[in-house]
């Protein structure tokens, strides 16, 4: 069997490949032709490390349930032994804290509903930036990613104060993807209110605005206004 | 905007969020799949069939004196223990308190049963005090002198020696210092005596609370092979 950290340094590499992506490092990547041409977007690099970052969420996340389940297979300690502080096995096998308080769900399944949901916001931004939708999109990512934040709080105070500093590094990566995905969603909900979000659309914009300038200030001279097209294009 | 170019722009709004929909909800299912066809979960609890809490805590060996062992009851049993494998051990679990006038009068009957099942079945009295009554409070001498039938005012409400209870010294079974109560809450223990059998795996196989009219001693021959005991 595959030692449990390196299993773990698979789930840590998909959250990097993340962040490297939505990096300023990830630029030089760039070509303009192929799926390298997202380098060259702020908006698009940051869809992608955000969902790189949801996906490895997600499977530490899933991992966590298996050992979850796994441990109340076997009744034994499993895995994460390599370290001294870190024991997922007495983490997720303490049957006070392991599940959801009154609800019984085990904390590995909350993270996979929470990265899925958050997976799907991403990637429903990602593939329609300029729809109608994608502000409610967004807050909504961020309030839950967010809402995450807290939860990750209380399982580290567990860990700290009733179990005594004892850490289950799983869980911690899951966290910390959960903090990422919050400052992603918090800068693309900067980004989408500015001209980068979409540029073929802001200058769209701009253009239809500057005519709309122009007509407005030949009817201010009284002038003859020359008809316009129903698309808005001066006549030539 | 052209009514058609709304359609348009509309239905490719649509499609975005039902094909991120199908493309999520077909990782987690495959996710939730891998989970459920590579685990075979035993559910936590204490009634059969059941995984019990974990009893961590201090011990005492018959004969250690004063010195009290690191207990950890996982530690003790055997994960990939199959049915069939005789070659492994069962636990009793027994909650008592020094201070139960029947745990007194029970200890005879761990003391043989104790002796009769040596080698297979590891007997555990787990030691405990009740917190609404002071008369159920111990200490760790007492809990040894218990064990150990020795010279020890204090036993039985606190007024009792404990050499006066029945039975010899329990050679063969381990005490568990649990005087917070903190594994009898987990355990949804409500008094004393009450017993548990566990499978090697640790899983319950027998809770007393269920099966009324059956004492520890049938429960024991009923469940666990003798097969080769006393050979």
């Amino acid at each position: 069997m595959v030692d449990s950290n390196i299993m773990l340094a698979g789930h840590a590499t998909i959250i990097l490949l993340g962040l490297f992506v939505a990096s300023p490092y990830s630029n030089q990547l760039y070509k303009e032709n192929g799926w390298r041409k997202i380098f060259n977007s702020a908006r698009d690099k940051l869809l992608t490390g955000l969902t790189l970052v949801l996906l490895g969420g997600f499977t530490v996340s899933t991992h966590t349930w298996w050992f979850h389940n796994k441990y109340h297979e076997m009744g034994g300690d499993i895995g994460c032994s390599a370290f001294g502080s870190f024991s997922c096995g007495d983490v997720l096998a303490n049957a006070d804290y392991n599940t959801v308080p009154l609800m019984g769900i085990p904390w590995g399944m909350v993270g996979m509903l929470a990265f899925a949901l958050l997976g799907f916001l991403a990637i429903s931004v990602r593939k329609e930036h300029t729809a109608s939708w994608v502000p409610l999109y967004l807050n909504a990512g961020y309030v839950i990613s967010g809402f995450g934040i807290l939860i990750a709080l209380y399982l580290l105070y567990i860990e700290i104060v009733p179990m005594e500093m004892t850490f289950c590094q799983y869980c911690s990566l899951a966290h910390i993807a959960d903090v990422i995905a919050f400052v992603f969603f918090l800068k693309l909900k900067n980004l989408q209110t500015e001209d980068e979000w979409a540029p073929e659309v802001a200058a769209a914009a701009h253009a239809a605005k500057a005519r709309e300038k122009r007509r407005n200030e030949r009817k201010k001279g009284g002038g003859f206004v020359k008809p316009t097209s129903r698309s808005g294009d001066e006549e030539e | 905007m052209k009514m058609t170019e709304f359609a348009k722009h509309s239905r490719a709004a649509n499609d975005a969020r039902v094909g991120s929909m199908l493309l999520v909800v077909g990782v987690f299912l495959v996710a939730v799949m891998i989970v459920f066809s590579t685990t075979d979960a035993v559910p936590m609890g204490v009634d059969e069939g059941e995984m019990p809490p974990n009893i961590e805590g201090k011990s005492h060996r018959h004969g250690a004196g004063t010195s009290w062992e690191n207990f950890d009851l996982y530690d003790l049993t055997a994960a990939n223990w199959t049915e069939g494998d005789y070659n492994a051990t069962w636990f009793v679990i027994e909650f008592m308190s020094t201070d139960c006038p029947v745990c007194m009068g029970f200890g005879d009957e761990m003391e043989e049963l104790s002796s009769v099942w040596s080698g297979r079945v590891s007997f555990i009295a787990i030691a405990v005090d009740f917190k609404f009554n002071e008369d159920f409070t111990s200490t760790r001498e007492e809990i040894v002198a218990f064990q150990e039938k020795t010279d020890y005012m204090g036993c039985d409400h606190g007024t009792g020696n404990c050499n006066s209870r029945d039975g010899g010294p329990h050679v063969d079974v381990l005490y568990v210092d649990d005087r917070d109560a903190s594994s009898m809450e987990d355990w949804d223990v409500s008094g004393t005596p009450t017993s548990f059998i566990l499978s090697p795996n640790g899983v319950v196989i027998w809770n007393q609370k269920n099966n009324a009219g059956e004492e520890l001693a049938e429960a024991l021959f009923r469940l666990v092979p003798t097969d080769g005991l006393g050979a």
